[in-house]
């Protein structure tokens, strides 16, 4: 019997009603007994790759069956699975495959070949990878990894130019898992629609959140979102996370084709679903509850609101969930009364390890309590506590911000924009409610031309709404950039 | 089908791609994606195609192909228009 915790929440799940359908794409379905057969034959076929204990397995796929047996596969080993986004573009590829170091790397078939091409690692198709899988027997489970091991390298923008991994143990991810378990009460009978990629912690959430209930995860892959509404209908969705973008295109659809849905529960997370928008959502599915939710990847997620609690509690974002704090403080790290604005600061068993092989943004944002050692998140989220615990956000400090549900640094576009030939120099200015992210830049090219560069370097969350080429770009007194010139510059 | 799309298709479609340049023919083949529509803009430009055709284009119409290309669009379009 393993000990390896987050295979054990298929384990148990397979165990306990081997029969009930645990996955379904566009190509079948597999129970229970099937994808745990499957991720027992893919941890064998990794473990004959020379695959073990502590190693990367990078998966760049679209979401399928074969992800999840992926995923399972490699964790059941101790190896450590990196989700990437297949959107992801080779400029930012080739920098997370230095970073991880994966011993193995599986994408998508048609892109085998370029992603082989930025690295020396052993890359594979997923066709060629799941014919060699298929033919393996399932091997028993017997890697002992325990709670303090790594689970998962979860990719994320951060303030750096190139993305960072946050680091995942195992007892991290069953304890967030558990937690918003207890919050959002997935139910066996409950059909999950999981529209979001796995490679965004959410999305992969979903994998493990239906394992616990016994639920049936549908996983669409890449099909357009004008299918969206048709897939959540004749898939018998019970569930669906969101992001909100997805619930505006839901609510767009449903205007077109308002025949009703099983959706019971709409979740919203990525950034914040402003009320009119859920208010939207609940008009074109009146027989769905919406429970408004708030995180960050380096803890998975800090508040869960109970559903349709919004409308009592209109702009929270929730409580923490069960077994951990949220701590309002000044900056001096000092605690806030409620009602007082300050930075939200996470205690719990779900905060993650800190960031891989990143000992300086660790310790900016993981910081160890000077009386008591314990390792305590500083999310750079401000906002306020009621006097019950329900938390209201109100911004991040920095240059982060999500935009299409993605989160995106400034510095990661204004670095793909100074890699475009003849572009000199570049700022990025974030949404701010008024004005969309918006890219400043001097040199040759047309802007119409940087945009496209900028298409091939980005994902499409990334690339600027405006893009206007200034003669030169105004600097305040200490040399720096003036944002403020240039935001001022646009009216 | 032909590949001769009327006024109306094409009109509707260059509102909908933010980087088409206005002086720049539409091409049968050129990928949507590349001239700037993305997931949300493909609901609008499904939109405006229904509302200027007066059209429900049916959901099994809805597919990959449909919005990989003007000329793969047109098809879906001309034979929803051409049936009504």
């Amino acid at each position: 019997m393993s000990t390896t915790p987050v295979y054990d929440l298929l384990a148990r799940a397979a165990g306990e009603h081997p029969d009930r359908p645990a996955v379904r794409d566009a190509a079948g379905r597999w129970s229970y007994a099937q994808l745990a057969a499957h991720s027992r034959r893919t941890a064998a076929w990794l473990a004959g790759r020379g695959v073990g204990y502590g190693d990367r397995v990078m998966v760049r796929l679209a979401s399928g069956r074969e992800y999840l047996a992926l995923l399972y596969g490699t964790v059941a080993l101790g190896a450590v699975l990196v989700p990437v986004n297949p959107a992801m573009k080779d400029f930012q590829l080739r920098g997370v495959i230095e970073d991880s170091k994966p011993s193995l790397i599986v994408t998508d078939p048609a892109h085998a070949e370029a992603v082989g091409g930025l690295t020396t690692r052993p890359v594979l198709g997923l066709d060629e990878a799941w014919n060699e899988i298929a033919a393996e027997e399932p091997a028993p489970v017997t890697a002992a990894a325990i709670s303090r091991d790594v689970a998962l390298l979860m990719y994320t923008s951060g303030t750096t130019s190139r993305p960072k991994a946050v680091v995942s143990e195992h007892a991290q991810v069953v304890a967030a898992t558990r937690a918003v378990a207890a919050r959002l009460r997935y139910r066996a009978d409950d059909v999950v629609y999981c529209r979001l990629p796995l490679s965004f912690d959410y999305g992969l959430y979903q994998v493990f959140l239906a394992a616990l209930a016994g639920a049936e995860l549908v996983v669409p892959g890449e099909v357009p979102d004008v299918m969206l509404l048709r897939g959540v209908r004749e898939s018998g969705a019970t569930v669906v996370p969101l992001v909100p973008s997805l619930s505006e295109m839901l609510v767009r659809l449903a205007a077109r084709d308002p025949e009703p849905t099983s959706v019971r529960l709409f979740t919203n997370t990525g950034a914040a679903l402003p009320p009119p928008a859920v208010a939207a959502l609940r008009a074109a599915f009146p027989g769905a509850r919406v429970s408004l939710m708030y995180g960050i990847t380096e803890c998975k997620r800090v508040s869960v609101l109970e559903p349709d609690e919004d409308l009592a509690r209109p702009g929270s974002v929730g409580r923490p969930l069960p077994d951990t704090q949220v701590l309002v403080v000044d900056d001096e790290g000092r605690p806030l009364p409620p009602g007082e604005t300050g930075e939200f600061v996470v205690r719990g068993p779900h905060v993650m390890s800190g960031y891989w092989r990143a000992p300086e943004q660790t310790a900016q944002r993981f910081r160890r309590c000077e009386r008591t050692g314990e390792v305590r998140l500083f999310t750079g989220d401000y906002g306020h506590q009621d006097a019950e615990g329900h938390l209201y956000f109100s911004g991040r400090r920095d240059d982060i911000f999500k935009r299409l549900g993605m989160r995106v640094s400034t510095l990661e576009i204004e670095a793909a924009a100074l890699d475009v030939p003849g572009v000199r120099e570049a700022v990025a200015l974030a949404p701010d409610g008024t004005r969309d992210l918006t890219l400043f830049v001097v040199g040759e090219p047309e802007p119409a031309v940087v945009r496209r560069e900028l298409r091939a370097r980005l994902e499409a969350a990334k690339v600027p709404a405006a893009v206007l080429a200034v003669p030169a770009i105004p600097l305040t007194g200490n040399g720096k950039p003036d944002r403020k010139a240039l935001a001022a510059s646009l009216n | 089908m032909s590949t001769h799309w009327d006024d109306r298709f094409e009109q509707v479609l260059r509102r909908n791609l933010p980087d088409l340049p206005a002086g720049e023919a539409l091409r049968p083949e050129a990928n949507l994606m590349d001239l700037g529509l993305d997931s949300m803009g493909m609901i609008s430009l499904l939109m405006d195609l229904e509302t200027e055709y007066g059209v429900r284009i049916p959901e099994s119409e809805l597919t990959f192909e449909a919005f990989a290309s003007v000329a793969g669009l047109w098809v879906v379009v001309g034979a929803v228009t051409s049936a009504a």
